[in-house]
């Protein structure tokens, strides 16, 4: 897979399967793809670059910055940073790090990114680093969590899978049900409906239209007239692959928005490549599947 | 952000009459541009001053005539208003580069912002620009919306980056030049990477190389990186010093920086009223504008209200939705205290609240929706009734209803503009009849109160002071002749009915005691079963009571 023309001049979440999963590690990669380039820009939600790990204290990947990127991070994580930046923009919005800045690197370094803390600043970012003419758009999200990648609508989604024995079960059930819901079609012009509808589940004849978080709970709610199923985004899904099968099996199911899927990065540690394309068992999921981008 | 509108409306203690007015359904179309406007917007300001409000006025008459007369430039000031950002609150000494942007910026639209108004309006913003020196420094940093700390701005900081620069370049060649011969020598290709993950069997070969560096992956696997040499190490060393050296020149930079936007101010201080005045000021004419809202006039206190089609927004809009007729408002009130009487859903609330409305408008520096407003400045402006606006605390309707105009009472020795609503509706009308007049009758006794009493209770005491006023009411000479046994059925078609026949303008009533007996017809038009209806006159007539209008009867 060429992942630099699967990124270029689109908006692209990052997100990972689990804390170290490897995003970080991905972010560089595709920045090291994508240049020489021009209007590459990207942030982290939460905090990314640090030179340790925040929760568990060892070294992490860090960011290098090159001459010309645009990217987001907090006004006092500066004075730290190699790099030389030119400000373009300071958002209101206060972090745990103080403001938020837009800035572009006059010269290359390390930096550490932090970002917004929840979607409506993200999205506010996204809109105003479009202003500044950035095309790429790269979003390093916060772990385990891809409600963020529907802060925007024409999205796409860079899934980062950390696999090992211990969770080789859990993490093909990730996969398989990310890739599923990304084939799922989407039903358009009803995003307003489930801005103003709340938490309760809509119907219009045998549509059910959910909102929120799809959960087992959630769909005991399902009338037996039931045949069309509406929901948010993939990323409210928060049930198995297995729950999943079922659900198509019985319902015609749709979102109303759905970041497209560019690409698995799928990093192997005690696991083979062979014994995981076996277990996983996806005819078509190949073509989306990148291993571990570093190995030699 | 949205403001709280609750805890806006209790720093003024008249929480009910804004309530009563819908008073944030209009101020929902208010929409300042800069984050000093917003909070201006917030802070909600009520005057009480006719001369404060009389220069609120001349002002918005003034970008009202700029607006006119020079859009593009009105364009361009809401422009560079929208660009203003958030300045650093109480900003510490030595400012960072990102505070140093906010106020870059915040200079940059402000002389632009105060380049684009007339100076009609420049002159009593106190809109001066003085601050060229510090914003031409503050430009070395970057033109247009942007900052950083040039060279320009030190020797040693050029010095510093030139040196940065130069090791920077060499620590490239030599990473370049040792990827080239470990791609060679080990067939490990580094290109966009900072390290690989090697198969154990192939990165055995190269244990032991003074090139790379292993570390564990997983059982399988090995990290691979490479090895850059003494020289490098050494290089880079020198790197961080000049780095530390950078960042001493930046400090420096920033102090002196942060020393110049100091000094500056006062004239700051200054640009910041003055951008919030225009700010709040181009709001107001621009609604002024689109609503065809005109300026108020201020008479000298007491001077009971005069109002010329004076529309009442929100109920219009809503009214606009539904595709009735709305009619404005009006009538040159003459005494202190007005007792209005009227059909059921002939206008009596929609009078009070058109009146608090464009009289909270005025106290609150806007334009009125009206042809013409003659009014005065009251200290204060309250409602008693209507407890569909009050929370419960414990206290029963009539419980709430009290406690307001406790309240409202407690203002009324200084100018007091007093709503009451159906005042005591919840209790026996005999007692609630005499409360009100011995309510009227001391409004119409204290000179600091004008009161507007909306009641169905017809025995009130006349007194002096006082004016009896009815709505007009139901045309059912007009009804009759139309409807001829047709039945509404939806309730907009019934709404329309009522719409279509109710005259809501105000006459002077006959006084006190007349009944106004329509109240079982409407009932009727709005689908009361027409034999609840028939008995409801056949009890009326027994009572001995005026024969109530016949017609909207439905089965």
């Amino acid at each position: 897979m060429n992942i630099a023309a699967t990124l270029k001049d689109r908006v692209t979440f990052i997100v990972g399967s689990k804390k170290n999963a490897g995003k970080t590690a991905f972010l560089n990669y595709a920045l090291e793809s994508l240049r020489p380039g021009t209007g590459v820009a990207y942030l982290s939600v939460g905090v990314d670059g640090e030179r340790s790990d925040a929760v568990f204290g060892h070294p992490k990947p860090q960011i290098r910055a090159q001459k010309g990127d645009l990217l987001v991070t907090a006004e006092t994580t500066l004075p730290a940073s190699e790099a030389s930046f030119e400000v373009l923009n300071v958002y209101p919005a206060r972090t745990a790090l103080g403001r938020l800045v837009l800035l572009r690197a006059l010269r290359e370094g390390r930096v550490e990114l932090t970002g917004p803390e929840n979607n409506t600043q993200l999205s506010a970012i996204l809109s105003d680093l479009e202003k500044h003419k950035a095309s790429t758009i790269l979003v390093d999200g916060a772990v385990d969590r891809m409600t963020q990648a529907a802060s925007h609508k024409k999205a796409r989604l860079v899934y980062v899978a950390r696999v090992e024995p211990e969770n080789l079960q859990s993490a093909l059930d990730a996969i398989k049900l990310i890739y599923a819901a990304s084939k799922a079609p989407t039903y358009s012009n009803c995003e307003s409906l489930f801005a103003t509808e709340g938490g309760t589940i809509l119907r219009q004849g045998g549509r059910a239209l959910v909102p929120g978080a799809v959960t087992k709970t959630k769909l005991e709610g399902l009338l037996k007239t039931d045949k069309e199923l509406v929901f948010e985004d993939p990323t409210k899904l928060f049930i198995t692959h297995a729950e999943w099968a079922g659900l198509v099996k019985k319902y015609a199911v749709y979102f109303a928005m759905k970041p497209e899927l560019s690409a698995l990065i799928v990093n192997l540690y005690n696991v083979s490549k062979d014994d995981f394309l076996r277990k996983l068992d996806l005819p078509g999921l190949e073509a989306k599947l990148v291993f571990n981008p570093y190995t030699a | 952000m949205k403001p709280n509108w609750s805890l806006i409306l209790t720093r003024h203690n008249m929480d009910k009459a804004f309530i009563f007015a819908e008073f944030d359904a209009f101020y929902a179309f208010y929409r300042p541009l800069t984050p000093y406007g917003r909070l201006a917007r917030a802070a909600l300001p009520f005057y009480d001053s006719a001369e404060t409000l009389n220069r609120e006025y001349d002002l918005t008459e003034r970008f009202i005539a700029f607006i006119k007369k020079s859009r593009v430039q009105a364009d361009r000031l809401e422009f560079h208003l929208k660009n203003m950002p958030v300045m650093p609150e109480d900003p510490p000494r030595v400012l960072n580069a990102a505070e140093i942007f906010l106020f870059k910026k915040f200079l940059s639209n402000t002389k632009a912002a105060f380049a684009a108004l007339p100076s009609e309006i420049r002159k009593p913003l106190a809109a001066v620009w003085r601050s060229d020196e510090l914003l031409n420094t503050l430009n070395l940093g970057g033109a247009g919306e942007s900052f950083h700390l040039a060279d320009a701005y030190a020797p040693e900081l050029k010095t510093a980056r030139e040196k940065l620069t130069a090791a920077g370049a060499e620590l490239a060649r030599i990473r370049e030049e040792k990827l080239k011969g470990i791609c060679k020598t080990y067939d490990l290709d580094f290109t966009k990477r900072e390290f690989l993950v090697v198969d154990e069997a192939r990165a055995r070969k190269a244990y032991g190389s003074p090139d790379l560096f292993f570390e564990a992956y997983d059982s399988a696997g090995v990290i691979a990186r490479p090895i850059f040499g003494p020289a490098y190490l050494e290089l880079t060393a020198v790197k961080e010093k000049l780095h530390a050296e950078e960042r001493a020149a930046e400090q420096k930079v920033l102090r002196e920086l942060s020393a110049l936007i100091k000094k500056e101010k006062e004239p700051v201080a200054g640009y910041l009223q003055a951008v919030e005045r225009a700010d709040v000021l181009l709001a107001k004419a621009r609604l002024a504008l689109e609503y065809g809202m005109t300026r108020p006039g201020l008479k000298k206190f007491p001077s009971p209200p005069a109002l010329k089609n004076a529309r009442f927004i929100p109920l219009e809009t809503r009214l606009k939705a539904l595709k009735l007729k709305y009619t404005p408002f009006s009538f040159k009130f003459s005494r202190r205290v007005n007792i209005l009487r009227g059909s059921n859903m002939g206008g009596k609330t929609v009078a009070l609240k058109t009146l608090a409305f464009t009289q909270l408008l005025a106290q609150t520096g806007f334009f009125v929706p009206a042809e013409a407003y003659d009014t005065c400045v009251y200290a204060k402006v309250h409602v008693a009734g209507d407890e569909e606006t009050g929370r419960a605390e414990g206290l029963s309707s009539f419980g709430l209803e009290m406690n307001a105009f406790v309240r409202a009472y407690a203002d009324t020795g200084k100018p007091c503009l007093i709503f009451m609503d159906e005042f005591a509706k919840t209790t026996n009308s005999d007692e609630a009849a005499a409360l009100l007049s011995a309510i009227s009758e001391d409004f119409c006794g204290n000179e600091q109160v004008l009161a507007f009493i909306a009641t169905h209770f017809a025995r009130l005491a006349p007194r002096r002071n006082a004016a009896f006023l009815r709505m007009k009411g139901f045309d059912n000479a007009a009804f009759s002749a139309y409807f001829l046994g047709r039945t509404p059925v939806e309730l907009t078609e019934k709404l329309k009915m009522l719409n279509k026949f109710m005259d809501y303008e105000i006459t002077n009533d006959t006084g006190p005691g007349g009944g106004i007996h329509d109240a079982i017809k409407i009932a009727g038009i709005l689908g009361v079963n027409g034999r609840i209806i028939d008995r409801a006159r056949d009890f009326m007539a027994a009572a001995g009571k005026t024969k109530p209008a016949e017609g909207g009867r439905s089965e």
